[in-house]
């Protein structure tokens, strides 16, 4: 009888034991058939060009005298098993013309070969037909949610480490209802459903926490297990939080371990409580891992002196793969002033503004640069033309609510 | 070139065909695999620059040529099966057990079914750190991830497995228990 539950270091034990796998081969067996797969690459090309033509030639003379071919093709389109008993008469009758063109000392690795070099090719061809298709419809752009734009529904933002887990992409949710006692379980059931790989992200949700609302509407409360990993790996675990519950009204968490007050983190040491600031003055980059995925607004991960240095930090190159700025270098200003909420960027003359997706995504990362400083609107002045998207370049401009809209 | 391989045949050679055999679970595979990873090795030794060490770099190659192996297999396999709705994990379950898992009890052979069911970077973080036995610094230098990435991965894959296992014990009427056992080659 089998057990029900396991430990995961019972786990660990067992993955330890499987047994080591040994290459029973000589050094100098081993040392021949490399030679021996050097060598026969050189043929290749040749007789794998011979083996076509041979096969042209059969294949053609089969379908013009033979009735055998054709009712194995009329067949092969009533049942998918034919198709295969088919192939593998093909791939039979490739070896044989491999076989027969080959030198006679040639062993069956030979064989072996020029089928898998075959089989390669087939491969690039099926690639080369399917990527540009699927590049088609990916959507390429994720856009900011304004509060103007939700009526009876509310959005949720969740903080996901980039694919290599060194900067936070907030990812953004909008439900179709609103109901703010629900927040954290709204969070909790996005937590679940997210699937981060096809945003370009990591596969880090769902956590194995219970998040609880705390004492008030505005703290939420994490749960961890003794041996849970995230303790350990605190650095990109609290800043994955703090970065989601910033957009959520949630200002403090609170953690307990195992039903004890606080956690013992690896690295930040032992906290009951920890504050979610609403303003950390970064900048905002764009995040992008490759042409198939999305591309996101990213908060960076420290933060500037003050609104006009963070924003020029936004045309800046990154050390960071996958991050590139946000804001075109000829995107220019000549002047910043700022008034209670208010920030009015003065742009330059022959500032590059178009109608088009980079200039939206560039000013909306202007829009949460100034929101990470506190303000509550900005005014471009000087645009050059009036609209970019639905922003009105007009009017003083509301800061969105959260970037990156993903449904 | 020939002192180059055997200085890594003497070093590297069975854990890299280790390390293989776990991700592909065919012996000629690993065999093959193996072979051109020495190829690609040879080819690029002059270029290694010593960022990483020996060790990790030569995984790391022994993780391309084998993540390239699973890419041209599945590009074929698409082909000729598209017509089918086979489940492919399947196809990767009937590959035979080998004499020394057979050996081992249930639990260590429910185990290595497990791995098959684990994504391809579950995998390779799983057998790199429990099997090949290297740290998590080097495992994230194999794989060019962050330490946090080789970290969560490790976890999810522990996670995956263990739940494997308890739904292995569930249906333990409904195993597949005529596996073949591979026949060791002389």
């Amino acid at each position: 009888m089998r057990k029900s539950r396991w430990k995961e270091n019972e786990i660990e034990d067992m993955l330890r034991e499987l047994p080591k796998v040994k290459d029973d081969r000589s050094k100098a067996e081993v040392f021949a058939r490399i030679h021996d797969k050097k060598r026969k690459k050189h043929w290749l090309p040749l007789i794998a060009g011979v083996a076509s033509l041979f096969l042209m030639v059969v294949l053609a003379s089969s379908i013009i005298t033979g009735k055998e071919g054709t009712t194995s093709q009329e067949d092969s389109s009533k049942s998918g098993k034919l198709s295969i008993s088919e192939s593998k008469e093909m791939s039979e009758s490739k070896q044989q013309g491999a076989n027969i063109n080959e030198n006679t000392s040639e062993d069956k690795q030979g064989n072996q070969e020029f089928l898998s070099k075959q089989a390669e090719s087939e491969s690039k061809d099926e690639v080369s037909q399917i990527e540009p298709f699927k590049k088609d419809k990916e959507k390429t752009f994720a856009h900011a949610i304004y509060q103007d734009d939700l009526k009876n529904e509310s959005t949720i933002t969740i903080g996901v480490p980039d694919d290599h887990m060194k900067v936070i992409v907030p990812i953004s949710i909008k439900l179709n209802h609103f109901d703010r006692t629900e927040t954290l379980n709204q969070l909790v059931n996005q937590m679940s459903d997210i699937d981060e790989e096809q945003y370009g992200l990591s596969d880090y949700f769902p956590l194995d926490i219970k998040i609880s609302q705390g004492n008030d509407m505005t703290t939420a409360h994490i749960e961890f297990q003794e041996d849970s990993q995230l303790l350990d790996d605190d650095a990109l675990f609290l800043h994955s939080m703090e970065e989601t519950f910033s957009y959520n009204n949630i200002e403090r968490m609170t953690f307990a371990t195992d039903g004890k007050q606080g956690a013992m983190f690896l690295h930040a040491g032992f906290l009951k409580e920890q504050a979610v600031p609403q303003q950390k003055n970064r900048t905002y980059l764009l995040y992008q891992r490759d042409e198939y995925s999305p591309r996101l607004l990213v908060p960076s991960n420290r933060d500037y002196q003050d609104f006009e240095e963070a924003l020029q930090a936004g045309k800046g190159e990154q050390d960071i793969e996958g991050i590139a700025p946000a804001i075109p270098e000829d995107m220019n200003w000549d002047n910043i002033n700022s008034e209670g909420g208010l920030v009015t960027i003065q742009l330059s003359e022959h500032a590059a503004i178009e109608n088009n997706e980079e200039s939206l995504q560039a000013l909306e990362a202007i829009l949460f640069i100034a929101k990470d400083f506190g303000f509550k609107k900005v005014k471009f002045e000087n645009a050059p033309i009036e609209k970019v998207g639905h922003l009105n370049l007009t009017d003083d401009i509301v800061v969105p609510k959260a970037p990156n809209q993903v449904n | 070139m020939d002192s180059v391989f055997h200085d890594l045949y003497e070093k590297y050679h069975q854990e890299i065909y280790q390390f293989i055999f776990y991700m592909t679970k065919n012996r000629e595979t690993a065999e093959d695999l193996v072979q051109e990873v020495y190829i690609r090795v040879m080819k690029a030794y002059e270029r290694f620059e010593g960022k990483s060490s020996a060790k990790t770099w030569i995984y790391s190659i022994a993780r391309n040529v084998t993540i390239d192996y699973f890419r041209k297999q599945k590009g074929w396999k698409d082909k000729i099966f598209s017509n089918f709705d086979w489940d492919r994990q399947l196809i990767i379950d009937t590959q035979p057990i080998p004499e020394e898992v057979a050996i081992m009890n249930d639990d260590i052979q429910d185990i290595y079914r497990c791995l098959n069911r684990c994504t391809t970077n579950q995998r390779s973080v799983i057998i790199l750190r429990y099997i090949s036995g290297i740290s998590i610094t080097e495992t994230a230098e194999v794989l060019n991830w962050s330490e946090s990435k080789v970290k969560t991965t490790q976890h999810r894959a522990l996670k995956a497995i263990k739940k494997m296992m308890e739904d292995l014990s569930g249906k333990e009427g409904h195993r597949i228990e005529k596996i073949p056992l591979e026949r060791k080659r002389n």
